[in-house]
């Protein structure tokens, strides 16, 4: 072979491998970019059709595959090509999509990593956006990177450096956002560290409030596991006393491999609501799921039961004159059962609200009934400390009615006010449309002034 | 030892063969480099040793590796085998090297080292064995087979060198400073080996800067000095002073020293010991000169015909040239300078 | 033909094999999967996280260090050493001694890479919920041999024309990029100036896209990856990629002068 003819060949091949490489890099890019939904084994063939026609719906094709769920059963994979267009993207319409569907396993939006929202860099100080363009550098490296950064905010941590621990973790998420540890711990440090060490009320609710919305910047990447839903839904029930938003969320970490008290958490979210028919189905979910022989769940049926079940009913046909006669009864019934004195939170909160809904009744006294559900309001947060939900009505409803304003002792507000101070409606729910409802049970269908009007449906 | 006579016929040839050397950004800003080999016209015939001769520097292992396509010429033609050995894959069939101070993997021991080689030309299993055990055994390297390379003498290292050289029994084997860092007996045996591989009807091509040993092996040789050729031809031919005769005398006094001086060109002397070396003319100039020492008392230690020693012939070759180019004086680096001017 | 090919990669491969540096590189690798096992306890609940991610880097790091030394002395070594002159004079043709290097070395890369694979596998294993064998981990592990394999060939190409100090820089630099195509690419789309658009355009397009090889995504999501992906695209995206490097590394070869 002749030099010329060696050269000619080689030109060929570069030529070859030039082209050659675009058709191949589209085409492992399409692979790649896939969107894709794991099912658990045990989902049922009308979640799956869910699914998929939710995929659907959303303009993609799905087809179905195989893959182990986190228990190692065999189950359902929807793998769906992503329009071109969105290749690389974080896919966050698809993921919303599919939320709320049971028995969804795990949501992995394409085997690239997810890109760095770059958006986000503008929000970091100097060092940290050193951090990120060294990691972007060494490339390959950044979930190490981020693993490595992480050690370093443990340091920070013991060496009293804690308000070292947003920035750093900003920038961890931003290597790594499937770091779900990094949500969960900053969204816990922001909630509980740092605002109890806040100087203000507002300040204290504005941190709590960033960590949360820290956490739920996390999502996308870890809607398949239960931590952050857990974390967020926990951070609303006990700093917010977010009943609805806590249930909203606990139900979403459930539906990943969980812990076994998940179940009784949505429960009493919803008792405290109060959501009584919801309560009572998560706590017998609990019991059905972990045996029978769960003292609290229990004892949490038969309570609730004797004492708000009956009230319940009446409330949900808009009788609350007769729920209250039924609730008051049925509570001093039990206070004589019982041996020593039971929580009220439930009772407290329950006949609050029953005298809000009276202050709504056409013809009623709107300001005696109010005063009733102050006065309720105000004990319940007098009595409990931590009963954030009571001292928040107890300003709402000091706010609209300002001669009551004497009677709110200093230092009550702790959390901060809520952003609609002067709509006395419950606060919860307001802003929840996102999640449709399984259909409960029956009772609540076609009651349009049923207590569920706050509840989002 | 019969030798086998070498023929006519040719079996390398390069014309006005040159080779400049330019770095990345000479080449680039077309700078004229440094010239190692400047317009050599050679033609080697089959079965004969050719020589190619000089100091460090002259241009001897850049002719080598032009001719086995390791390099490029920057002009002039270069065949071995009538074919441009750069592309031909077949010429390197039938020619073998052996480097100077060869250079090998260390980790493996002889007998590998040759196994790799003779796979590389294709040997199947078989053949390789045999062969690579024939060599050691003319090479008398049997007892080291199973010894690393590593740690081989430099003797040893140039014995294997020229079995890896040999392993495809080439028709031409290039040696580049066959006996460089050897002993005598090293050398003795090289040269036992070159001669040897002549008989075998071999063209050896051999590069040396050791003018002495060269005398007694090759047939032909070129002289070359900062990439010029000072001499090419037949060995006898360039060594032979035809007419002249070698006249040494010792015992030379004071007296006789000035009466003989003028009869001939004084080859060498030392004054203080009385020895006086004379070229002189054959027939009368020679018979006067041993009568006038005779008469003066010196004693005639050797008479016989001139025949220069290849140094002497390369270091005239060099005064020439240096008369003939004045400004071409001893200094290298400036001998250099001229010739990227002219280049 | 492939006979010389073959003995030249064998010749490198037993030569390789023996070199320390090689070791400590292996070394470090299983170093890196250890510590990963060390400290993933460290980290609760993010253990397995930590095996894939640590363990995977290790791959990448011995990969690219792998590629350095291979890619950026095996040949210069040779010619400072004058054997490729005693190679090149016996009928190899040039071509046969570049690939030959090439599939030596990428041999010895393999080997290393099983050697570390198996206790990764391990590691991996041990550290899964239900300690169950991923079928994408081989997977996974052959998409990070092609990945150094191709640094390798970058490597290789680069060292057939410069020193080997510039060589391992670059061989750096290659996959740096390679890494971040997909930002170089976005630098190019939206670079403020035409000359950023186009250094970043056909910087993008000449450095191989290293994100095509990474299958950690898919380990950590545990997703099952379609092995005919890997076989016919990636696969077939490293060979072009090294029918590139090889043809641009001989046409500079085909001309270097020993």
């Amino acid at each position: 072979m002749s030099q010329r003819t060696g050269k000619l060949i080689a030109w060929a091949v570069l030529l070859i491998g030039i082209v050659g490489q675009f058709p191949l890099q589209s085409r492992i890019d399409r692979y790649r970019s896939t969107f894709r939904i794991s099912m658990y084994a045990d989902a049922r063939p009308e979640e799956l059709t869910q699914v998929e026609t939710k995929l659907k719906e959303m303009g993609l094709n799905p087809r179905r595959g195989q893959v182990l769920d986190k228990t190692g059963k065999p189950a359902v994979l929807f793998i769906a090509e992503v329009p071109r267009a969105e290749w690389g993207g974080t896919y966050e319409k698809y993921i919303t999509a599919v939320h709320g569907v049971d028995r969804v396993d795990r949501v992995v939006p394409g085997l690239n990593e997810q890109g760095i929202p770059l958006d986000q860099v503008q929000s970091l100080n100097v060092q940290d956006v050193g951090i990120i363009v060294m990691a972007a550098l060494i490339g390959g490296f950044r979930k190490s990177a981020a693993n490595v950064l992480w050690l370093q905010n443990e340091e920070n941590w013991h060496a009293g450096k804690g308000y070292r621990t947003v920035p750093l973790a900003k920038a961890v998420t931003l290597l790594d956002p499937y770091f779900t540890e990094a949500w969960v711990l900053t969204c816990w440090h922001l909630a509980y560290n740092m605002s109890v060490e806040a100087k203000t009320p507002d300040e204290a609710a504005e941190l709590i409030k960033t960590g949360l919305d820290f956490a739920k910047g996390g999502l996308p990447w870890n809607s398949t596991r239960f931590e952050l839903y857990q974390e967020i839904g926990w951070t609303y029930y006990d700093k917010l006393q977010n009943y609805e938003m806590a249930a909203d969320y606990l139900k979403r970490a459930v539906g990943h491999p969980h812990p076994t008290f998940l179940e009784r958490m949505i429960a009493h979210a919803y008792e405290r609501i109060p959501d009584i028919d919801n309560a009572l189905k998560w706590y017998n979910i609990s019991l059905r799921k972990y045996g029978d022989k769960d003292p609290v769940a229990n004892g949490a049926v038969a309570t609730i039961t004797e004492r708000y079940l009956n009230a319940w009913n009446l409330y949900k046909t808009g009788d609350y004159k007769g729920a209250l006669v039924k609730l008051d009864a049925d509570w001093t019934a039990a206070l004589a059962r019982a041996d020593r004195q039971p929580s009220d939170t439930i009772y407290q909160h329950f006949r609050a609200r029953i005298f809000e809904k009276l202050a709504e009744e056409p013809g009623a006294d709107r300001t005696a009934m109010y005063r009733q559900a102050f006065a309720i309001w105000l004990d319940a947060a007098k009595t409990n400390a931590t009963d954030r939900l009571a001292r928040r009505r107890v300003l709402i409803l000091a706010d609209n009615f300002p001669e009551w304003k004497s009677q709110v002792p200093a230092g009550f507000n702790d959390v901060g006010l809520p952003e609609k101070r002067n709509d006395l409606k419950p606060e919860h729910g307001s802003g929840r449309a996102a999640e449709p409802k399984k259909a409960p049970d029956g009772a609540e269908k076609g009651q349009k002034k049923g207590p569920d009007d706050g509840h989002g449906h | 030892m019969a030798e086998a006579p070498p023929s006519n016929e040719v079996v390398i040839r390069t014309e006005n063969l040159s080779k400049t050397y330019r770095n990345g950004a000479e080449q680039l800003l077309r700078m004229p480099g440094v010239t190692a080999l400047s317009n050599l016209n050679m033609e080697v015939h089959r079965g004969e040793v050719f020589a190619l001769i000089g100091p460090n520097g002259s241009g001897k292992t850049t002719t080598l590796k032009l001719l086995m396509g390791l390099i490029f010429p920057t002009s002039g033609e270069v065949e071995v085998f009538g074919s441009d050995p750069r592309t031909s894959v077949d010429v390197k069939r039938r020619i073998g090297f052996m480097p100077d101070g060869p250079y090998f993997y260390g980790h493996l021991n002889g007998y590998e080292l040759l196994e790799f080689y003779a796979n590389l030309l294709g040997m199947d299993r078989a053949a390789t064995k045999q062969r690579v055990m024939e060599l050691l055994e003319k090479l008398e390297m049997t007892t080291r087979a199973k010894q690393r390379v590593r740690t081989y003498s430099k003797g040893m290292l140039q014995r294997i060198g020229l079995a890896h050289a040999l392993l495809q029994n080439p028709e031409i084997i290039f040696m580049d400073e066959p006996t460089s860092g050897l002993d005598p007996v090293g050398t003795a045996d090289m040269h036992q080996m070159v001669r040897q591989m002549k008989s075998e009807g071999k063209t050896v091509f051999l590069c040396s800067h050791f003018l002495t040993e060269i005398e007694d092996l090759c047939d032909r040789v070129i002289l070359l000095d900062r990439g010029r050729t000072l001499q090419y031809g037949d060995l006898n031919s360039l060594l032979a002073e035809p007419g002249k005769m070698r006249v040494r005398l010792s015992a030379v006094s004071a007296a006789a020293r000035a009466r003989l001086l003028p009869m001939g060109r004084p080859l060498a002397e030392d004054q203080a010991q009385g020895n006086l070396e004379l070229v002189v003319a054959d027939g009368t100039d020679t018979h006067n000169t041993i009568s006038t020492a005779n008469e003066l008392g010196a004693h005639l230690d050797l008479v016989a015909p001139m025949r220069r020693t290849l140094e002497e012939v390369f270091m005239e070759s060099i005064a020439r040239q240096q008369a003939d180019a004045p400004w071409q004086d001893g200094d290298r680096g400036l001998a250099h300078l001229v010739e990227r001017e002219e280049g | 033909m492939m006979g010389a090919i073959l003995a030249i990669a064998k010749a490198t491969y037993r030569e390789s094999i023996r070199q320390r540096v090689l070791l400590v590189v292996l070394l470090l690798g299983l170093l890196l999967i250890g510590v990963s096992i060390a400290f993933s306890s460290l980290s609760t609940g993010e253990e397995f996280r930590f095996i894939v991610d640590f363990g995977l880097t290790g791959f990448v790091m011995v990969g690219l260090g792998l590629a350095c030394i291979l890619g950026g002395f095996m040949i210069p070594g040779e010619i400072d050493r004058r054997i490729v002159m005693t190679v090149l004079t016996k009928p190899v043709s040039r071509f046969q001694y570049l690939f030959g290097k090439f599939l030596g070395a990428a041999l010895v890369i393999f080997i290393v890479d099983v050697l570390m694979g198996i206790p990764f596998i391990a590691a991996y294993m041990w550290k899964h919920p239900q300690h169950q064998f991923n079928p994408v981990l081989p997977l996974a592990l052959f998409c990070m041999f092609l990945q150094t394999v191709v640094l390798l060939g970058a490597a290789m190409l680069l060292s057939t024309f410069s020193s080997s100090s510039f060589t391992v820089i670059a061989t750096g630099f290659v996959y740096v990029v390679g890494s971040v195509n997909k930002y170089v690419a976005q630098l190019a789309e939206h670079g403020d100036s035409r000359v950023q658009k186009l250094i970043f355009g056909v910087l993008a397009k000449i450095v191989p896209n290293f994100q095509n090889f990474d299958l950690r995504q898919a380990l950590l999501a545990e997703m099952p990856v379609d092995w005919h992906h890997i076989a016919v695209d990636v696969v077939g995206y490293t060979i072009l990629f090294l029918f590139v490097v090889l043809s641009v590394a001989w046409l500079f070869f085909s001309e270097r002068e020993f």
